[in-house]
């Protein structure tokens, strides 16, 4: 196993030079020099443009851009914002916690829903409850999640004032505080990658319980709750755990839209405010560190996966 | 018997159909003594596996109903709760199943597995259930059971999945062991281990075993009783002597008669006409009357009470056939131990596909930078050839490489060395398959077909038979529509099936029909040579019997050529005019069929015939046995000298180092063993044969 990993982890590295490759690219062919907002807009000067540029480095070659912008980046150092204070490494790393909680607190939301609405279809297909379970993950999935946000909201803050529905609290401050403003948007974020994990959950274990090897338990006299629960679940979890990983990189796409329904100051709303004004620095190291966690989880994927099915690990 | 342990009566199992219940088992009743052996035999669809499964109480009661009486131990089963019924099941009552391959839970170790059965039952430490574990697989006869205990299901050979499997049934020290076909699935070699683990289990403990099978050669060797179903009764139930000797229902009869090891080679195999019905659909009156060639009018007046011959003790005998009093039915019949008449097939002419020197390994890469870090060497260097109109028979035990052989001659897998020359139009110059490429390989192609093993997964569930037999005629020769309809249809009257057959889909057929379905698909083409890889190794035993008719049949119309592959001896000697045996990638004998099989000259295929169950209790039981110790050994590290050494009985200190010569013996049979060349006197100079020949049991 930890040989397995360590190959896992090693093999990140050239993907993680390609993304960050095409992360710096995908910016510079964006229409628009930011040197010329810099310098005034329309009132610039050209020879101020001509100086801006070259502080920046934009005259530079591509490569060299490249390679001195990558070389930073390793160190930790993504450069400073154009039109902020500060580093972009310090201004994502204030950020991050929130769109973390947000991102993380979706999954187990969608965790909470998803497993037990699985099993309880599963053992019961065809029952009224497995029927109410598919209507229900349907109507779960269709819902976009900034509907369901102005939803709860409507209902939990305004009309009833149960739960806060702006803003954010850090866990330093007061627990209480940082888990009651994340209730409403995680729910709101992970409602339907629990309609769709439910769903997963449901197709493989009714394949699993169907196995002979459940068959084999059943005749040595287990009980059906270890059947289902350890037995049946960890051969049926591999499926719906690709799923999640690939759920992961839309909910990292959600936190951006709920982030600014609920006004909370993450990575999102830093994000988009930097694409409107083509902050370079911001949007590139931004990316980059969103898709380094999207690598990462996928990895913890592909280790869980190894975990279920020991045959992966021989390959 | 009231000391009986078990004691099922009245037996009525029904399933959920679409249009109301269906009536699977009707009537069923037997019994077994502590200690006794009881064989439930019969076809699939006969309902004997449903049987077992009501004794445990596995038939789930969303689906299925379940009525009459299982006493067991003093209890009435079918009375009990689900939790307490839950309590017998694996603690008393246990049960193995057929597929040892799929019957263990993959996520799991086997030791977990093994150690979850005793905890569900007795309240233990994790530790000392872990320890019973380790006990019972070393029981079983798993090698180094303390380490093995911490292996996945995967790392286990099917042989040894089914001891962990029985590990697992005994942990719990059962009163009843219930066994679904657990040799179906293994080699003949392994299926005999295994019947001798149960046989010294049941002398150690006591368990009484209800053993569900379809094969009589088992039953000879292990059952003290039998009782036979057919669609969903038992028609005879008495002990294992007499329904060899004398069996009292024509279905037994048929049964033992359409047994491959009855036939004599040459003859068409004995065969019991159509299938069993399908419940929902049973005829009139004795169910076995459309089947039966003693049918008569009185048979299909009514229902068939089973009539008790011999009331009580371990004698008892019943049979459920009306005319059993006037019949004189035949036991099984004597083993033809004749040599192949028909050997010199097509000696004199050109081969149509001559093999030589093939290879193929397979790389394994391992460790942290995915080295190439040895081979599988699956085939390596196989020398034959095939006349037209010959078959070859080519056996040997799972991993010996021939189904390997057979994907290379077709080169639906890339070989790595040697070649194969196909001679399709005798006269003509031939081609090495190996070397052709594009539309030259497409051509050649046509003229070699190829049928599986497992006709339920070779043909598309999606498509039609018309488009199932038609498409190699739409590819190769442009037909569409009226045109290809027609040739498909007259392809399946080739294979005895009617035209009308070509708008259904192959869920609507058996087996057996399936397989003469990819048969008229092989055949669309007219090839010259056919690759049957295991054709019949899925099918029932009166099925299989016809398709080897069937087989049989169309070589001698058309000319065929056949490579058979197949792990059972006893259907290859039938139907092959030489056979190969094959162990860990080689050819270790190959000669004419008659000599092969009954005067082998190599310990291999000597102890391949020795563990072939002889469809005779009292042989079969007093015969002197080789039972082959462990598994075939991995191919990626064959053993040195001769690959047999280490599982031979004979072996000498050459047969570490050397590898043998190949050595011709007078009857034109080829061997590859020390025995005849270095060896020293064990039959005078040298050796013409070796003295366990297959059913003479009684000469040795």
């Amino acid at each position: 196993m930890a040989t397995f990993i360590l190959r896992r982890l090693l093999a990140l590295i050239p993907l993680l030079f390609l993304i960050s490759f095409i992360v710096y690219g995908l910016v510079l062919i964006v229409p628009g020099d930011p040197s010329f907002t810099l310098a005034g807009g329309t009132k610039a000067d050209p020879a101020t443009i001509i100086r801006i540029r070259h502080e920046l480095h934009l005259d530079e070659s591509f490569l060299s851009q490249y390679w001195r912008w990558v070389t930073h980046a390793i160190q930790g150092d993504l450069g400073h914002p154009l039109f902020n204070r500060g580093t972009v490494a310090e201004n994502i790393w204030q950020r991050f916690p929130i769109t973390l909680s947000l991102a993380l607190g979706a999954m187990v939301v969608s965790f909470l829903i998803g497993i037990p609405a699985g099993i309880v279809a599963a053992t019961r297909p065809g029952s009224w409850l497995d029927r109410l379970m598919t209507l229900g993950s349907s109507t779960g999935i269709a819902m976009p999640d900034f509907w369901v946000a102005i939803l709860l909201i409507s209902f939990f803050a305004v009309s009833h004032n149960i739960l806060p529905s702006l803003g954010w609290v850090p866990i330093s401050e007061s627990l209480w505080g940082w888990f009651e403003h994340l209730i409403l948007p995680c729910v709101a974020l992970g409602l339907a990658g629990g309609a769709t994990l439910a769903r997963q959950l449901r197709g493989s274990l009714i394949d699993v319980l169907d196995q002979d090897y459940i068959r084999s338990a059943r005749a040595m006299g287990l009980r059906e709750r270890e059947i289902i629960g350890k037995l049946a679940l960890k051969n049926a979890a591999a499926a719906p755990l690709t799923i999640a990983g690939i759920q992961f990189a839309y909910l990292l796409g959600g936190t951006f839209i709920i982030e600014n329904i609920f006004s909370m100051p993450g990575l999102g709303s830093y994000l988009l405010t930097a694409t409107g004004s083509k902050d370079l620095p911001v949007i590139q190291g931004g990316v980059l560190v969103v898709a380094i966690i999207f690598v990462l989880v996928n990895l913890a994927v592909d280790i869980g996966y190894a975990y279920l099915n020991p045959k992966v690990q021989l390959q | 018997m009231s000391d009986a342990l078990l004691t099922v009566s009245g037996l009525g199992i029904e399933f959920a159909g679409a249009d109301g219940w269906i009536q699977v088992v009707e009537d069923v009743g037997f019994s077994i003594a502590p200690g006794e052996t009881l064989g439930l035999v019969g076809e699939s669809g006969s309902g004997k596996t449903v049987s077992a499964l009501a004794v445990m109480g596995l038939i789930a009661r969303a689906n299925g109903r379940v009525s009459g009486s299982i006493q067991f131990d003093g209890r009435e089963l079918l009375e009990l709760g689900d939790d307490e019924m839950r309590r017998v099941r694996g603690d008393e009552i246990a049960m193995i199943f057929q597929e040892p391959m799929t019957s263990l839970n993959p996520a799991f170790t086997v030791g977990n597995q093994i150690a979850r059965a005793v905890r569900a039952h007795q309240s233990v430490s994790r530790a000392s259930a872990k320890a019973r574990a380790v006990e019972m697989l070393d029981l079983v006869g798993i090698p180094d059971a303390h380490r093995r205990v911490d292996d996945y299901p995967h790392a286990f050979s099917g042989g040894m999945r089914q001891r962990a499997m029985i590990a697992m049934a005994l942990s719990c020290d059962p009163k009843l062991l219930i066994a679904d076909e657990p040799t179906t699935a293994l080699d003949v070699t392994v299926q005999a281990q295994i019947l001798d683990l149960i046989r010294s289990i049941q002398a150690e403990f006591g368990t009484a075993v209800l053993f569900v099978t379809h094969d009589f050669g088992v039953v000879a060797d292990i059952c003290e009783r039998v009782a036979v179903m057919y669609a969903g009764e038992i028609v005879e139930e008495a002990p294992v002597h007499e329904v060899f000797v004398r069996p009292h229902h024509p279905y037994s009869e048929g049964l033992l008669a359409s047994m491959p090891q009855a036939a004599r080679p040459g003859e068409r195999l004995t065969v019991i006409p159509g299938q069993v019905p399908r419940p929902g659909s049973l005829p009139d009156g004795c169910r076995f009357h459309p089947r039966c060639s003693y049918a008569q009018p009185v048979c299909i007046a009514g229902p068939v009470p089973l009539t008790r011959r011999i009331q009580s003790g371990s004698d008892a005998a019943s049979a459920r056939c009306v005319r059993e009093s006037e019949l004189t039915l035949a036991g099984a019949p004597e083993i033809s131990v004749a040599t192949s008449p028909s050997a010199a097939v097509g000696a004199a002419s050109a081969p149509l596909l001559e093999v030589r020197g093939l290879r193929k390994e397979f790389p394994i890469v391992r460790g942290f930078l995915r080295r190439v870090q040895g081979h599988v060497h699956a085939v390596d260097g196989v020398d034959f050839s095939i006349a037209p109109g010959e078959t070859l028979g080519l056996v040997g035990e799972s991993g010996s490489g021939k189904s390997t052989v057979a994907r290379l001659v077709l080169r639906l897998i890339e070989a790595s060395g040697g070649s194969v020359v196909f001679t399709p139009q005798a006269g003509e110059a031939g081609q090495d398959i190996l070397q052709l490429g594009g539309r030259a390989l497409q051509r050649g192609r046509r003229e070699m077909q190829i049928i599986f093993q497992d006709p339920y997964s070779s043909l598309d569930p999606r498509a039609t038979i018309a488009n199932a037999v038609g498409e190699p005629l739409e590819i190769h020769e442009g037909l569409r529509g009226k045109v290809r309809d027609q040739r498909s249809g007259d392809l399946l009257e080739l294979v005895g099936m009617g035209r009308h057959m070509l708008s259904r889909y192959p869920y609507e057929f058996s087996g057996g029909q399936r397989q003469r379905i990819a048969v008229a698909r092989a055949l669309a083409l007219n090839p010259r040579l056919l690759v049957c890889d295991e054709p019949v190794s899925s099918l029932d035993v009166s099925t299989q019997s016809q398709v080897i008719n069937l087989l049989a049949d169309l070589q001698e119309r058309l000319g065929l050529a056949y490579l058979f592959i197949a792990h059972d001896l006893s259907v290859v000697r039938h139907i092959s005019h030489r056979i190969a045996v094959m162990y860990l990638g080689r050819i270790v004998e190959i000669g004419p069929a008659g000599d092969v099989a009954h005067s082998p000259t190599h310990p291999y295929t000597e102890a391949l015939l020795s563990a072939i169950p002889v469809p005779d209790p009292v042989r079969q039981r007093e015969r002197k046995r080789i039972v082959l110790e462990g598994d075939i050994p991995s191919p990626t590290d064959p053993p040195s000298g001769c690959r047999f050494h280490t599982r031979c009985p004979y072996a000498m200190d050459v047969c570490a180092v050397d590898d043998p010569a190949p050595f011709e013996t007078p009857n034109g049979t080829t061997v590859w063993c020390h025995l005849h060349t270095t060896g020293p006197t064990l039959a005078g100079d040298t050796v013409l044969s070796l003295p366990t020949p297959v059913s003479s049991g009684a000469s040795v």
